[in-house]
């Protein structure tokens, strides 16, 4: 869900930063985010830019600490699937 | 056709592994024999009756909303698609031999890309397109982070939580 929110972000014409753990960040090179930050290193964290949103994919303490940064939070991990599901077609 | 049917809410035992009729296309939907399915979290969720609300089932019937497979048959009116070639999308009882898609929700799986492996693609990235376009609604120019952008391997391994949530 990152990599396509990433993708569609990018789409938009969008600064995207891709907010990951420190571990990932070589992974996440090939990714087309414009800058990759490390959200398990407090000082990346303490320094980030400012933010016009934030697309948070996963929830808990990162978005927490995310949520202070910005106004604007789209929330949407697994918690909340999209409503509008494809119908049987069986009849 | 074989079909994993679901008789009742409940837990993994539910799923039933069966003969189940086979769908027809109706205007504008294509039949597709499926070479692949993948479990999301709404899934175990639906099976499990959590989402009775808004996404019941009816009983007997098939969960399972990714597909990947080959065009059997052409609905009348369907446009941009041909027999025999693979494509991929977003449906509804995709645990299943054949899947019945509209049109409109399918894409070609393109040179390079699996069939198998593009039945992982639909839901996830479907939500991915959602967070951003409504979710955020970011514009040219403006600067959005996106966590968790490496993608939901690691959502797994950083919540704990999420394993408790299965059943």
């Amino acid at each position: 869900m990152g990599r396509s929110a990433v993708f569609t972000a990018k789409q938009r014409g969008a600064v995207v930063i891709a907010g990951v753990l420190k571990r990932q960040i070589d992974e996440t090179a090939a990714i087309g985010a414009d800058r990759i930050i490390a959200t398990d290193d407090q000082s990346a964290m303490d320094n980030l830019p400012p933010l016009d949103a934030v697309a948070d994919a996963v929830g808990g303490k990162t978005a927490e600490t995310l949520i202070s940064k910005v106004s604007l939070v789209a929330c949407l991990h697994r918690c909340s699937e999209p409503l509008r599901m494809p119908r049987s077609t069986h009849r | 056709m074989k079909a994993i049917v679901v008789h009742q809410y409940g837990g993994p035992e539910v799923l039933k592994f069966e003969e189940y009729r086979d769908p027809v296309a109706g205007p504008g939907e294509v039949l597709i024999r499926v070479a692949a399915s993948s479990v999301n979290p709404i899934d175990y969720k639906r099976r499990a009756g959590k989402t009775q609300d808004f996404y019941p089932i009816k009983f007997p019937g098939l969960i399972g909303v990714d597909v990947a497979g080959t065009v059997l048959t052409l609905g009348p009116g369907v446009e941009g698609f041909r027999v025999g070639e693979q494509v991929f999308a977003m449906a509804a009882d995709a645990y299943a031999e054949l899947a019945v898609v509209k049109a409109a929700n399918l894409a070609t799986v393109r040179k390079g890309l699996d069939v198998v492996e593009a039945a992982a693609l639909p839901l996830v990235t479907t939500t991915g397109n959602i967070l951003i376009s409504e979710g955020t609604a970011i514009k040219t120019g403006q600067t959005v982070l996106v966590s968790g952008a490496a993608g939901a391997w690691d959502v797994r391994q950083s919540s704990p939580r999420n394993s408790a949530e299965r059943s």
